[in-house]
């Protein structure tokens, strides 16, 4: 009721300040509703329904031109009147301020409807495109196909179980469900695929009309092909070969992207129906739904660039695991995975993986939970210890641009330190996690500069016979953590997953960061966790976990030792790949 | 070069004044004096038929900048701010303003005396001085037409024109001492300074102007400091170094200075208050005081290289002890003595 009583208010304030004209009333159950006209310049009035829900202000005013058509043809009215003024996602309203919320929805309506007389928004028909084709009747079909500029020649390929696909070639499917064979085909058949110019202007079917025509639908997008797609098209029909049943268009819009739409047609004459006074029996719409990986990757806050990228994850532990399916989801393309272990009961709570993974192999096991979750990554599995992965030379290291070892162990990762670092080997990022919530930590080695590895932290700056101990720790050297305590999912440390999850997303991070060249050297990167939980336990912190965050950062690439003996005196720095 | 670092925190330890928290007999006297003031101020304020103040209390000097180190003859000193609500017209003679303070106090002990820059309550055992409250009484900024806060300064003794309100900000100078240095470094400016303050105890007279004052030094320190580690990435800092550093600097700071009075040039140092009234610290030092301070702590900084060079810390902790005194450790030979590291360590790492 009170809802209801402030729909009514504040639009009964808005017609006393005039916000339309000639306004009346309307009796509507759950909001409150008036007809009222706005001025168009140049086309004299448009007449409106403003209705506020009881849900208003929370909820937009709802703005219908009546009768829809009245300004002709014009972006942003559906054809129920509906006026789409403003999109809600990203939308902050001050809901203290009803009434001005009223009049900012009229302003922006009477602004669109003053742009859409005058023609002057025209180009947004692009932008609402797919809207508008959906409201036809069209057919779906799924697309693996990445548009580019050239019309080409694809393939529209019919599952009973898993719908219809377009693709290039039958391995653009077998590459998003990360596996061939991964759908019955009934049948194929011939496509082509259309790109149109960027920056043409092409209005959407009328959804107050019949579909287009073969002829209307040549005459209004064959305009729109570049000359050298205009000889393609051509070309295409010059060639003895299959006529194309099915055509998918790619209209580039404003903000890059671009849209699909399609047609089907039905018994083709022999002059293809895209050629002049070419026919066919009928004409039927497709709607295309995206699943290429350029599509799936940008939208997903993926990064298209990472595609390329072959990564080594050496560990599949509760960090390694993690940071494999974070990579995957970040859009590399191929993934080895290192590690001889099998998932145990007592690795649970702490493992990206869980109960269904039990007793098999986490290499395995994360291969297929990535695989099956995620299109587009190839995972490699090498189940063996990285020792003797590196003897046997099971991995070609130098197809990789990086490794990360996240074994917890550092005598072994050590030796891999001062094995990796050469020319032919990829950079490297170790990352470990220390106990009792304490801190964790990513080293990046080799990169693109010189100087700084594993061992400068293990090589004491001014002492030969320092002890051998970690600089980087943020618990003090010297004391002894049992295994119940240095494993990340110690009993003592509720937070153990959410430990091993930060190191995972700063690792992550510090590899994304070195692949997109955004990290031009060799930074050791720490989260420091609170301190509670370790000194309840009868231990000490170090002096490094007295450095406040800023000191953190600026101390991040000093740890470099000029006197270590692995990278002292190596010196090329590594050129791009 | 020895790795003393550990010495110079242990001597850090034993040296640095406890602050008013975890020291109770020292709150305990600031809070008796405060209560007293709170109760007899205005009864004397209304016996010589003046208005009554609000007023209110600071801590202020070493405590308020944790610099503040453990006095070598017991005499801890407690500086506290009083501020008034009045502007300085209100007692154009601060003198008189100290004197009400003064009679408020009389009879708490024996010894309450109005001094150049406060009011001085000394607290004695056995004849000993055991401690004394040095009351700076303040004109509020508020208060007066260009907002700035002034002290109360003059004694009775002094003619009129010497009996001054002078502009002084006591806690913005906490800034404008700290704010170059932050995190680590700040805390080893800290002890840098008290490393100072108790050489300085050790090497001067506590009476007259022979001694520098402990804020002088302190500007001084701030000003010339460079902070100094052994491993900047592990957060290990080395005092060792940066108190050799900071003394060469200081030193490399004493100008010949034309001197009107006795017509010849003086070597001397002059360290500004780095806010108004902008004086030299070191003003009151005679210039053959100057010189003593100068040969002083010429003497320190060789000291601190003949340190630096020593490959023992046994040996360098001798050293340093006497600069320092007895406060600074020296290392049983043992203690030190390189054994083999050993190759299993046990390890922090997981993942």
């Amino acid at each position: 009721m009170a809802a209801g009583h402030l729909a009514s208010t504040v639009l009964r304030e808005a017609l006393e300040l005039g916000l339309l004209r000639e306004p009346e009333l309307i009796e509507m159950e759950n909001g409150a509703a008036a007809r009222g006209k706005l001025l168009v310049p140049g086309r004299g009035e448009a007449t409106i329904v403003v209705a506020l829900s009881e849900a208003f202000p929370v909820d937009l005013p709802r703005i219908l031109l009546v009768p829809w058509n009245q300004l002709g043809f014009i972006p942003h009215v559906a054809p129920d009147g509906t006026v789409c003024f403003s999109e809600r996602e990203g939308l902050l309203l001050d809901i203290r301020r009803p009434l001005d919320i009223v009049r900012e929805s009229l302003e922006r309506t009477s602004q669109l409807l003053i742009d859409g007389a005058s023609g002057a928004n025209a180009g947004d028909f692009v932008e609402e495109f797919e809207w508008y084709w959906r409201q036809t009747e069209c057919r779906d079909v799924l697309s693996v196909l990445i548009p580019d500029d050239k019309i080409d020649r694809i393939l529209l390929v019919e599952s009973e179980k898993n719908g219809t696909w377009v693709c290039r070639s039958a391995g653009d499917i077998a590459a998003f469900f990360n596996q061939d064979g991964a759908i019955a085909i009934s049948r194929v058949r011939d496509g082509l695929f259309v790109p149109l110019e960027p920056g043409c202007r092409v209005l959407p079917p009328r959804p107050d009309r019949a579909f287009w025509t073969t002829a209307e639908l040549r005459d209004k997008l064959l305009p729109c092909l570049s000359p050298s797609n205009k000889a393609r098209l051509k070309r295409v029909f010059k060639r003895d070969g299959p006529s194309p049943e099915v055509v998918i268009f790619s209209l580039p819009r404003k903000n890059g992207g671009e849209t699909l739409f399609g047609v089907e047609y039905h018994a083709p004459g022999k002059r293809h129906p895209l050629q002049d006074k070419g026919t066919a029996q009928s004409i039927q719409p497709i709607r295309v739904t995206r699943l290429d990986k350029k599509y799936l990757k940008t939208r997903g806050g993926g990064n298209a660039t990472l595609d390329e990228k072959r990564v080594i994850v050496v560990g599949c532990g509760a960090i390694g695991g993690r940071i494999a399916v974070e990579l995957a989801r970040s859009g590399v393309g191929t993934l080895a995975l290192v590690d001889d272990e099998r998932l145990a009961p007592e690795n649970t709570f702490r493992h990206v993986l869980g109960r269904q993974s039990w007793t098999k192999y986490k290499t395995d096991a994360l291969k297929s939970e990535i695989e099956s979750e995620i299109p587009y990554v190839n995972v490699i599995p090498f189940t063996r210890r990285i020792e003797e992965v590196i003897r046997n030379a099971a991995i070609d290291l130098s197809h990789y641009d990086l490794l990360i070892s996240a074994v917890g162990d550092a005598t072994v990762e050590l030796k891999l330190n001062e094995q990796l670092g050469r020319a032919e080997t990829p950079a490297a990022i170790f990352t470990w996690l220390e106990p009792l919530g304490i801190g964790g930590h990513a080293l990046l080695v080799g990169g693109r500069a010189p100087g700084g590895c594993l061992e400068c932290l293990y090589t004491s700056l001014d002492d030969v016979d320092a002890p051998f101990e970690n600089r980087a720790s943020f618990a003090a050297a010297g004391q002894r953590f049992g295994r119940d305590l240095s494993g990340c999912g110690s009993v003592f440390t509720p937070y153990g997953s959410l430990d091993a999850q930060q190191t995972a997303t700063l690792a992550v991070r510090l590899a994304l960061d070195y692949l997109l060249q955004v990290e031009g050297g060799n930074p050791l990167r720490s989260w420091k966790g609170e301190r509670l939980a370790l000194e309840a336990a009868g231990f000490r912190v170090s002096a490094r976990y007295g450095l406040g965050l800023d000191e953190l950062r600026e101390t991040s690439y000093a740890y470099a030792n000029p006197r270590c003996r692995i990278c002292g005196n190596r010196s090329p720095a590594r050129a791009d790949r | 070069m020895a790795d003393v670092q550990k010495q110079f925190e242990q001597f850090h330890d034993a040296i640095k004044l406890k602050e008013y928290g975890e020291n109770a007999t020292l709150r305990e006297k600031r809070d008796v004096i405060r209560t007293r003031l709170k109760e007899r101020l205005p009864k004397v304020l209304e016996e010589h038929g003046e208005v009554s103040l609000s007023f209110y209390f600071k801590d202020q000097g070493s405590y308020e900048m944790r610099t503040g180190i453990q006095p070598l003859d017991g005499d801890y000193d407690i500086d506290q701010g009083m501020y008034f609500a009045i502007s300085t017209d209100a007692y154009p003679d601060p003198v008189v303003l100290k004197e009400r303070v003064l009679e408020a106090l009389e009879g708490h002990t024996q010894d309450v005396r109005v001094r150049q820059s406060c009011v001085t309550v000394f607290y004695q055992l056995d004849g000993e001085a055991v401690f004394h409250v040095d009351l700076a009484l303040y004109s509020e900024g508020d208060q007066n037409a260009d907002g700035k806060a002034r002290l109360a300064k003059g004694r009775q003794s002094c003619p009129l024109e010497d009996r001054t309100w002078e502009v002084s900000d006591p806690e913005s100078l906490f800034e404008a001492i700290f704010r170059r240095v932050n995190g680590t470094s700040r805390d080893q400016l800290r002890r840098i300074i008290r490393y100072l303050k108790r050489w300085k105890d050790r090497r001067f007279s506590a009476t007259g102007h022979s001694a520098p004052r402990g804020i002088a030094l302190t500007v001084a320190a701030s000003d010339e400091f460079q902070a100094s580690f052994r491993d900047v990435f592990a957060g290990k800092p080395d005092d060792l170094t940066a108190l050799r550093r900071l003394t060469r600097a200081i030193l490399a700071r004493f100008t010949d200075i034309w001197d009107d009075a006795t017509q010849s040039f003086a070597h001397r140092l002059v360290v500004k208050l780095p806010q108004e009234p902008w004086n030299d610290l070191f003003e009151r030092m005679s210039n053959p005081q100057m010189k003593v301070f100068e040969d002083r702590l010429d003497k320190l900084a060789r000291v601190l290289d003949e340190a630096g060079d020593e490959v023992d810390p046994v040996d360098a902790c001798k050293k340093l002890r006497g600069e320092f005194g007895d406060d600074f450790p020296v290392p049983e030979p043992d203690e030190t003595g390189k054994r083999s590291a050993p190759a299993f360590i046990s390890s922090s790492n997981s993942a």
